[in-house]
């Protein structure tokens, strides 16, 4: 109870108001705001598919292949007749599937390892950071190649693996941050009404991280949705005939000649997308965490 | 110093160990690994006799003892699929990855730095703000996107420049006809390296012309060129040297895209052959290679830095 009370009376009332000048700043930069309305409308895009569009993303005509656009395919046909706009969409359902799902498992992990190292320090956070600088220094992109060689592609390994080797901004992050806040008063406070170390953590140490992880993640979606891109592109990420932005390129490849058309438009997708994530962790960062700018 | 730089070698050694256990573990317990071998339409004895031959029978620590110690010595095995050496496969592809992956770095320094200033002494100029935005859209642009688009423009349309290789096939090997070749895959390899580069120098930069040296300067009537250039300059590019312990990673793996896509015979073209493959020796014999030659070049900045600047002490 005393402690619910402490809570309410540190976070709660500044929290509501804080959470207005956030959306004021950010909304006042344009291009955090035009970023944010292209994201919601891909997300939405994404999330609607099929009842935006009826149209079918893997059924083949081969008779109609390699079409210009018409009224009935807005932007043409792939060299199997399927609708090029109906697997755009499919693919901006996974990309962004896979660029959110692997960002979270990094934002998990970084965030587990670096409040342990932070809170507990001594030889926890001398391992700890030893392992974060090692994967820092590692071409995790050949790790990431030999991992997929081994277990093959599919959305769940090129998940899994691409949230695996890019934790190690947020655990330095939040590293830095438990360390900073551990020793303040608000945590001895916590300490002398006997609130355990989980309780600690989580209460009270976690949501003066939050700022700075949320502005991590958000570079770190992009990141995701590119390296996504690229191991599809490559022939080792999501397969065929599930669409990604990364797979249509490459299949696009062999048709520049024929159909440039083909090439551009993944590409420009995953410009767009990565772009607005970028602009939006920038204007996030400006908002949330002024303390940040210029890092 | 001494001591730091036997710490900083041990440092190295401990993260190349823990590459080797991670890549000798991944491919021998993963399903598909080289005990698929064993399951082939053969008969038991045939199938022991194998085990025995491929060294399978024992314990997985042993294996590595035996991998590692051959690979201390420069023995990765051979490569499954033609049956020569890793390390002579490894060794013919190193050089051209070196050649590209230099061309883009020294190509970033030598544009990006010049840039970044600038576009911190004209904050928020116009020049600034196309600066800021074209060094975003750089990070955010996905590299074999923009390598297909260059193609299609300078190859495809105008017919300016090869879009793969490193030399023309049945001409005399020559200096130009290597620097045409290299333009693109430079070009495009690039990208992961100027922007954070454009990025990081203006913020130095930015740092530094906020400090009291610089208005001291200003104040005791220093000329702007001279606060610019003579002061703040210098103590900018300090922390620029550590993004490029950054940097390093992300060109290796950016090769790998530039490579595949403009038939580069370089290390990350073979790294993907032998992903797709499914060669283990090689996969295996390159990620160790390319994380010690990571380790090495981050060590170099590591030591680099610590001589650039006289203000760090090493304990």
């Amino acid at each position: 109870m005393r402690e619910a009370l402490i809570d309410q009376a540190l976070e709660r009332a500044p929290a509501a108001a804080a959470r207005w000048g956030v959306w004021h700043r950010l909304t006042r930069s344009t291009p955090a705001l035009l970023s944010l309305i292209f994201l919601v409308a891909i997300h939405a895009l994404a999330l609607l598919g099929p009842l935006v569009l009826p149209l079918d993303p893997y059924s083949t005509d081969p008779s109609a292949g390699l079409r210009p656009p018409t009224a009935a395919h807005l932007l043409g046909t792939d060299e199997l007749g399927r609708d090029v706009l109906a697997r755009l969409i499919s693919g901006a359902r996974v990309s962004l599937l896979v660029g959110a799902v692997a960002m979270g498992i990094a934002v998990v992990t970084g965030s587990a390892l670096g409040a342990a190292a932070g809170y507990f320090g001594r030889s926890v956070d001398v391992w700890v950071m030893r392992v974060t600088d090692a994967m820092m220094a590692l071409p995790t992109f050949f790790l990431i190649l030999a991992v997929l060689a081994v277990f093959g592609g599919g959305p769940v390994a090129v998940m899994s693996v691409i949230g695996l080797t890019s934790w190690m901004q947020v655990a330095r992050i939040v590293r830095g941050d438990f360390l900073r806040w551990r020793v303040s008063e608000f945590v001895e406070a916590a300490h002398a009404v006997g609130a355990s170390h989980a309780r600690i953590m989580w209460r009270h140490l976690l949501p003066q991280v939050v700022p700075s992880i949320i502005v991590t993640a958000t570079f770190g979606v992009a990141f995701a949705i590119l390296t996504e891109s690229a191991l599809s592109y490559l022939g080792l990420g999501i397969q065929a005939p599930t669409p990604s932005w990364g797979n249509m390129l490459q299949n696009a490849q062999q048709y520049l000649w024929s159909a440039p058309f083909l090439a551009v438009y993944p590409g420009v997708m995953i410009l767009l997308t990565v772009l607005s994530y970028n602009f939006l962790g920038d204007g996030l960062r400006d908002a949330l965490d002024p303390s940040l700018r210029n890092v | 110093m001494g001591l730091y730089i036997i710490r900083r070698l041990g440092h190295a050694v401990v993260v190349l160990l823990v590459v080797s256990v991670l890549t000798f573990t991944l491919v021998n317990v993963a399903p598909g690994g080289p005990a698929i071998m064993t399951t082939m339409q053969t008969t038991v004895e045939q199938r022991e006799a194998l085990r025995v031959h491929l060294g399978l029978n024992r314990p997985l620590y042993q294996r590595f003892g035996a991998w590692l110690w051959a690979v201390v010595r420069g023995d990765f095995g051979r490569s499954l699929n033609d049956g020569r050496p890793v390390i002579d496969e490894i060794g013919e592809r190193l050089p051209p990855t070196f050649l590209l992956g230099g061309a883009a770095l020294v190509g970033s320094i030598v544009v990006g730095i010049p840039v970044g200033l600038l576009s911190a002494t004209h904050r928020y100029s116009g020049y600034d703000q196309v600066v800021t935005f074209l060094s975003f859209v750089g990070v955010s642009i996905p590299a074999f996107w923009f390598a297909i688009m260059l193609i299609l423009l300078f190859s495809v349309q105008f017919r300016w420049l090869p879009s793969s290789g490193m030399a023309t096939i049945g001409v005399p090997s020559s200096l130009p006809d290597h620097a045409r070749h290299l333009l693109l895959p430079a070009v495009v390899l690039a990208t992961v390296t100027l922007p954070q580069l454009v990025r990081y120098t203006r913020s130095s930069m930015l740092d530094v012309l906020s400090r009291e040296y610089v208005r001291t300067a200003r104040a005791k009537g220093l000329r702007e060129h001279r606060v610019l250039y003579q002061h703040a300059f210098r103590n900018a590019l300090i922390p620029v040297v550590t993004v490029l312990g950054i940097l390093i990673p992300r060109l290796v793996g950016g090769a790998v895209i530039t490579e595949t896509i403009f038939g580069w015979p370089g290390m990350g073209q073979l790294a993907v052959a032998s992903a797709v493959g499914r060669d283990y020796p090689l996969v295996m014999g390159i990620t160790v290679v390319v994380a010690a030659v990571v380790v090495a070049a981050n060590l170099g900045v590591d030591l680099a830095y610590g001589w650039i600047d006289p203000r760090i002490h090493y304990e």
